[in-house]
């Protein structure tokens, strides 16, 4: 993660874990057993320092995971990070990151497949969009200013977005969107 | 003999005195006078060859994630956007892409965002298939930045295991967490330190990469400033560098443990010297590598003699393999 000040971090169960991403999963209109289904296997940790952020690391049980870690420790080496982030805590605010998306696809009815390219590859850049009632193909009923994943024609995913309906058009608006990768990773 | 004991043993790797060919040819070819009298004794014949593919840019070539997508169907998929890919018969995961669309960029397409593949040069995916790590390993990579070679370990590990990538630079780090969650490498752990630090622990890796920061004299093709960018005394400095990293390697393996060492510099002094330390004075082994098609490591340069072991790296030469230039060498700790 990201951070000026010195990061810590510490195991948190997946009780915990599903308490704190509550918000996102009622938002995106998930199944909260089949989410924590998907992470019953893992390692779920909670880094602190400026922002809190959650991260999982695949295999739990993970002999070499809990000795590297523990070793580390004794060096007062803290990592950077453990597996994929998950979702950040900013402010109380819990926001997810694009590796969520990869579970949230599997258990949420919150979602739009846009079959117009053009469209898709505005939203990698980070702008918002006007589609067509005809060009939205979605999973359920769309209402104002609800939070949608957005998936390219043939199931990619593209933007963690919120909506906002016009007379013939639906607004999308990227809050997180796979062109981060570009714009913040170089 | 410690490092700087082998460092004075090796000096005259580092006092080259161009001749009046080596300057000419410099000129000709915008090279420092010193690169190519160093060349002269490693190209001979091929040499005037080596200089003019140094000015010819490289094909570009991507590493398929086929843990994300079947590589048949990434081809198919980059074909409808109008690039033109061909499968490198001796990558199990790499292909050329020998046409590009006006866009999207190779770098901003769909796929690219979502994982499937990563812009990677042909002889940079060969040292993560040489150390071929299995899915129950321990694995350190100790120069981790931007991630290539991290999330192609992943890959092959398929994502079971445990990656240890390390970074020493705050500003590297974020390059290199933004590809391993674009490559959804989920086995890793990032740690920004030096990896030195980490003698200071018992911890043992069965696999070490150590694709040692170094002058990128093999890189050339793609980036003509490094033709007037490392002097010979900066050279000296990456020796130095890379022997206290081949040394932390050492300690770091467990026994019977397999150390890949790669750079993409074709410079002996950042490569065979480096290798000949681990072997001469670490005690390492050279294990053969086959089915590339590079040639092997130097014996002999400027009139220094290394072990007979370092034949059993490898060398990427652009003029010979059409890629960057490129070393890599397979170590074993016995």
């Amino acid at each position: 993660m990201q951070a000026k000040k010195k990061l810590d971090y510490k195991r948190i169960s997946l009780n915990k874990f599903l308490s704190i991403v509550k918000q996102i999963l009622v938002s995106y209109n998930c199944d909260t057993e089949g989410f924590s289904q998907l992470f019953r296997d893992k390692e779920i940790f909670l880094f602190s320092s400026s922002f809190d952020q959650i991260e999982v690391f695949s295999n739990k049980n993970n002999d070499k995971l809990n000795e590297i870690l523990t070793k580390l420790r004794e060096l007062n080496l803290y990592p950077y990070s453990i597996g994929e982030p998950i979702v950040k805590i900013l402010k109380g605010k819990v926001y997810p990151l694009l590796p969520i998306s990869e579970y949230l696809s599997q258990v949420c009815k919150n979602k739009i497949f846009l079959n117009n390219s053009k469209l898709v590859e505005k939203l990698t850049y980070g702008k918002s969009v006007l589609v067509d009632f005809r060009d939205v193909k979605a999973t359920c009923e769309l209402s104002d200013n609800k939070k949608y994943l957005i998936y390219s024609e043939d199931a990619i995913f593209i933007a963690f977005t919120r909506v906002k309906m016009k007379k013939k058009f639906v607004e999308i608006i990227p809050d997180l969107d796979i062109g981060w990768y570009l714009r913040e990773g170089k | 003999m410690n490092i700087n004991e082998y460092i004075k043993k090796y000096e005259k790797l580092f006092t080259v005195s161009p001749s009046f060919r080596a300057k000419q040819l410099a000129r000709k070819y915008g090279f420092l006078d010193y690169m190519i009298e160093r060349y002269i004794h490693m190209m001979e014949d091929e040499l005037e060859d080596f200089l003019y593919h140094c000015s010819v840019p490289l094909i570009k070539s991507i590493r398929c994630n086929d843990i994300l997508i079947d590589c048949e169907r990434l081809v198919s998929r980059l074909e409808n956007k109008g690039f033109m890919l061909e499968k490198v018969t001796w990558l199990p995961h790499g292909y050329k892409v020998i046409k590009m669309p006006k866009t999207p960029s190779l770098g901003a397409t769909i796929e690219y965002l979502s994982g499937y593949y990563y812009i990677q040069g042909l002889a940079s995916m060969v040292p993560p298939y040489v150390l071929s790590p299995r899915e129950n390993d321990l694995v350190l990579d100790m120069a981790a930045s931007p991630g290539s070679k991290t999330t192609q370990l992943s890959q092959l590990m398929r994502n079971k295991g445990l990656i240890l990538a390390v970074e020493k630079s705050r500003d590297r780090i974020r390059s290199l967490m933004s590809n391993i969650n674009r490559m959804k490498a989920k086995n890793v752990i990032l740690l920004r330190t030096d990896s030195k630090n980490l003698v200071k622990t018992s911890m043992k890796f069965s696999k070490i990469l150590l694709d040692a920061p170094c002058s990128g004299e093999g890189l050339i093709p793609e980036d003509p400033r490094r033709k007037t960018k490392t002097s010979m005394s900066d050279l000296k400095i990456f020796f130095e560098e890379q022997l206290k990293l081949i040394t932390t390697a050492y300690l770091l393996l467990g026994e019977e443990g397999t150390l890949v060492y790669s750079t993409c510099s074709i410079a002996p002094e950042e490569d065979e010297a480096v290798v000949n330390f681990a072997i001469e004075e670490l005690g390492m082994k050279t294990d053969k590598i086959e089915g590339y098609p590079a040639q092997p490591g130097l014996e002999e340069f400027m009139n220094v003699k290394f072990s007979s072991e370092v034949k059993k790296c490898i060398r990427f030469y652009p003029h010979k393999s059409r890629t960057e230039g490129f070393f890599v060498c397979r170590l074993r700790k016995s």
